[in-house]
């Protein structure tokens, strides 16, 4: 795939050192020599000195070539020019950053395309969208959609409360699930278990669901987290920039009980217009005593947005110090999540790059042929994969197929129903299978389900 | 001072009520009744004075703020001037001051009387008694905006000291249109409750006389009993309904009749979310009282206490039923409704409820911030930020009201022998109401008064028109200092 990076800032490195490991031809175009110079030497690629809103620009004869045209830069309106004449001069499909402007209209979708946009990605938005998952779902890792929304997967962290703590998992499939639910995977710390029937579910596991959507609720009520959704937190966010507002406006809409830290006066009465009920206090985020003066050691959650990530690992001490169980730190270089999560007691660190990052590299993978999925920190990939009409497996039990160890077949949607299969069920055409295997397996799993010389199995 | 251009201003709009002063006119010349040669001479006297001032050359200077907040003091004024000159002419009302009384009490929409004997006045001099209240309900200067495009230079500042409402909403971006579309609705409004009244066994004179008193929230009637003398619980409902309307904010009627007729631009005011709120919260817990301490007919009660409640707090002042009968806690509640009114940018007179739900808000957050000292929080209002300025406003705005309430008590009081009816009669004036409490209730009317007393409530009823501040702004030295 031939893709282009406009901008080589801290999200375009992360996504260069993320798509280099894959088999992609990447261009990358910034304003700036030294930072090109640089990337050149450590990775495979090619590099374009100049602005991608230039006219010259549009006259180079890679650009029709494009498959994907991405616009980082740090400027919402360099990044929407971009992708418009990207888009006209012939790039396949436009991703643009966008971190301001709102385009949450209700007819989004004409307007972004009309500007020649595929899709959006808002930092801001990914990073409010994360915390308002982590405090109302707190127990959900990760998620993601297969065969066309016919099947979710989620990703629970088990808690030591969840119902299903120390089951073996056969005994649950036989007891509580009725075949609407399959563990396929288990992360335990940093291993990656294809688990069988007799695997225990310990506490801090992540465990992979399928289901189908429909089912969500169930789940939860089976795991004991049903409850969690409709309680009522007491929230404190340090910083009501652009994160924090939007963090805070989304989670005053869901009840919770939202107060919101400013050290700067006038921001303090621009976000109290924004929001209804929180509460605007306007002092600084790392001052004890007005923290405890406002109750800090009721709070359930304390999450530190500002601009400066000394101030936000600074305040998020000061709450662990005073008994806030959930403490989240804003970071912006993602190698200090790492540390904040190993070294600190700090909960969790957040970072937007990252974030956006990670996003970015989804994005890539939906628009391929086969739409795969990899777990976060793990090797391990879900494979979702259409069954030709004259793939090699066709009409044989699965057993005797052809796979590497470990690569696994979890779920099978024939006609839109949902099947478990075992070693007997054989596979008919345009059946949707969703694979389980190790990255390192990849390109040989799609061989089978494919014909063997397909091209497209190369992405 | 511009007052070239304010004299000249002033010539258009007594030019305007010349022209409405033709109607009655007219139906007394038809019917051959003996108030014909007052109206004459009443439309020629102000077709003169207004084309003699309107002949003053054009001024190249535009209005000021004061010049519009003085025109239109003075335009209510001169309207009260010449709209009692055929009472006084065709001595239906012989007094001077009994009929300035009568014919300002029209214009503001307040609707107290001092004829005892309504049923024996001629039907002109009644058409125009409602009809100075129809005028007067949007705001002849309103009025005057919308037809004459000279006024246009002064355009904002004027309908902001006519519209009644902490700001004005400007629905259209040419003043004219606004004003235009404002009439519009108004006149919608009329002539559907007229076609309703005439459908459900009024006059067709009746119910075009109702429509006008009603749609601007006045509460002048063609009978000595007022609604209650028509007998029919058809046309209590109806006045209810149209009561209710009249209170609400007319810019939510525009939206709602003209951008798609979604009953999500009502649904979505808070104001009126508010106003509703105070319209159940009376009816239920008067009518509680009443059943508990008096008893009485189930349905033939909830019908006065809807029509009582509706009518103080629109401040229109129509009767059914005699509320100085009711138990002391209904009294009461009619009291303070009285001073409240209706919703801002209606017809309705009073405090206005949005002033109190602000002021209401604004106290909930100053408590809240005893709470939490470093709280930063504003008042909202549809979601948008209420201005400090505003709010001081507000708070200004009630501290005057009460104010300018209790000087009026005080003054009336060298006349007036007993405390309810002093109390009763300045707030039923104040607030554009008409019946107020004591021997000015609901059963009674205004004659008996003195005549210094009837001047007070005369002023009082047009500060309560034009919300005080256009008023007293006259009473400052800078106004008049060159």
């Amino acid at each position: 795939m031939k893709i282009l990076i406009a901008g080589a800032g801290e999200v375009g490195f992360h996504l260069i050192e993320k798509l280099c490991k894959d088999d992609n031809e990447i261009f990358v175009v910034d304003t700036q020599r030294d930072v090109l110079d640089k990337l050149k030497e450590d990775y495979d690629i090619q590099i374009d000195h100049g602005s991608i809103i230039d006219s010259k620009f549009l006259h180079k004869s890679y650009l029709k070539e494009i498959d994907l045209f991405m616009a980082i830069t740090n400027s919402d309106e360099t990044n929407m020019i971009a992708c418009k004449t990207a888009s006209e001069a012939g790039a396949k499909k436009t991703i643009c950053r966008i971190r301001q402007i709102n385009l949450n209209s209700e007819k989004k979708q004409f307007s972004l395309k009309s500007l020649g946009i595929d899709w959006v990605i808002n930092p801001v938005s990914l990073v409010a969208d994360e915390l308002f998952k982590l405090v109302l779902t707190p127990n959900i890792v990760d998620g993601h959609e297969f065969a066309a929304g016919e099947v979710s997967m989620t990703g629970y962290r088990i808690t030591s409360y969840s119902k299903i703590l120390n089951c073996s998992i056969g005994q649950l499939e036989e007891e509580r699930f009725n075949g609407r639910f399959q563990i396929e995977i288990i992360q335990r710390k940093d291993l990656s278990i294809i688990p069988g029937k007799a695997e225990m579910i310990r506490q801090d596991d992540i465990v992979y669901f399928f289901y189908r959507p429909g089912d969500y609720q169930l789940l939860r009520k089976i795991l004991g987290y049903d409850h969690l959704q409709s309680k009522s937190r007491q929230i404190f966010i340090n910083g009501g920039g652009h994160m924090g507002l939007r963090v805070a406006l989304r989670l005053e809409k869901a009840n919770q009980n939202v107060k919101v830290i400013e050290k700067d006066l006038a921001r303090s009465y621009h976000i109290s217009e924004k929001l209804q009920k929180a509460l605007v206090l306007n002092f600084d985020g790392t001052d004890l005593k007005q923290l405890i003066a406002e109750g800090i050691e009721t709070a359930d959650y304390f999450i530190s947005v500002t601009d400066n990530e000394q101030v936000n690992l600074t305040a998020c001490l000061i709450a662990h110090q005073q008994g806030v169980e959930h403490t989240i730190c804003l970071v912006k270089q993602p190698e200090l999540i790492q540390i904040i999560d190993q070294n600190t007691p700090i909960s969790l660190g957040i970072s937007p790059r990252m974030l956006t990052a990670r996003h970015l590299v989804r994005f890539i993978q939906d628009s391929s042929t086969f739409n795969y999925f990899s777990l976060l920190n793990s090797q391990i990939e879900i494979l979702e994969t259409r069954v030709t009409e004259t793939a090699e497996c066709l009409g044989q039990p699965l057993c005797i197929l052809d796979l590497p160890e470990n690569v696994r077949i979890a779920i099978i949607v024939r006609e839109g129903r949902f099947l478990i299969p075992d070693g007997e069920t054989e596979l008919l055409p345009n059946d949707i299978i969703l694979t389980i295997l190790h990255r390192m397996d990849r390109q040989k799993a799609m061989g089978v389900f494919k014909q063997p010389a397909s091209e497209e199995a190369i992405s | 001072m511009q007052y070239a251009s304010i004299l000249k201003m002033l010539g258009l709009i007594t030019g305007v009520l010349a022209i409405f002063l033709l109607i009655p006119t007219v139906y007394a010349f038809v019917l051959g009744t003996s108030d014909f040669n007052g109206f004459l001479y009443s439309f020629i006297i102000a077709a003169v004075t207004g084309a003699l001032l309107a002949m003053i050359p054009k001024s190249k200077h535009s209005l000021k703020y004061r010049d519009s907040y003085a025109l239109v003091s003075f335009g209510w004024l001169s309207a009260g001037l010449f709209g009692c000159l055929p009472y006084f002419m065709s001595n239906a009302i012989p007094s001077f001051t009994d009929a300035y009384f009568e014919s300002i009490s029209g214009f503001t929409t307040t609707g107290a009387s001092i004829v005892s004997n309504i049923e024996g006045l001629h039907p002109a001099t009644l058409l125009w008694r409602s009809l100075t209240q129809w005028l007067g309900g949007m705001g002849i200067i309103v009025f005057a905006l919308a037809i004459i495009p000279y006024l246009n230079i002064g355009g904002m500042g004027i309908f902001q000291a006519e519209v009644p409402g902490p700001t004005a909403e400007k629905l259209t971006p040419r003043i004219q249109d606004t004003a235009k579309v404002l009439w519009m609705v108004y006149l919608i409004f009329t002539v559907a409750l007229i076609l309703l009244l005439w459908a459900g066994g009024m006059t067709f004179f009746d119910a075009v006389c109702h429509s006008f008193t009603t749609m601007s929230t006045g509460g002048f009637s063609t009978k000595n009993n007022s609604v209650s003398g028509f007998n029919s619980p058809y046309i209590e409902w109806v006045l209810v309904i149209f009561m209710v309307i009249a209170g609400i904010n007319f810019a939510l009627h525009y939206r709602f009749l003209f951008k798609g007729l979604k009953f999500k631009t009502y649904t979505q005011d808070s104001e009126l979310g508010f106003y509703f709120l105070i319209i159940i919260f009376c009816v239920t817990s008067v009518s509680v009282t009443i059943f508990i301490q008096q008893g009485g007919e189930f349905f033939k009660t909830i019908r006065d206490v809807c029509f009582s409640v509706a009518s103080i707090l629109t401040t229109t002042g129509f009767g059914t039923a005699d509320y100085e009968l009711w138990p002391i806690y209904g009294q009461f509640i009619l009291m303070f409704i009285m001073l409240m009114g209706g919703c801002a940018g209606s017809t309705a007179g009073g405090i206005k409820s949005v002033r109190l739900m602000l002021v209401l808000k604004y106290m909930y957050t100053e408590v809240l911030k005893l709470l939490h000292p470093n709280l930063i929080r504003t008042v909202k209002m549809r979601h948008a930020v209420v201005d400090r300025y505003v709010l001081a406003n507000i708070l200004g705005f009630i501290f005057i009201y009460t104010g300018v309430m209790v000087v009026s008590i005080l003054l009336v009081s060298f006349e007036v022998k007993d405390m309810v009816t002093a109390i009763g009669s300045v707030i039923a004036s104040l607030s554009n109401i008409g019946p107020g409490f004591g021997t000015v209730g609901p059963t009674e009317n205004y004659a008996h008064l003195g005549n210094f007393t009837k001047w007070i409530l005369s002023l009082d009823m047009v500060m309560g028109r034009l919300e005080i501040l256009t008023i007293l702004i006259l009473f400052l030295p800078g106004t008049w200092r060159k």
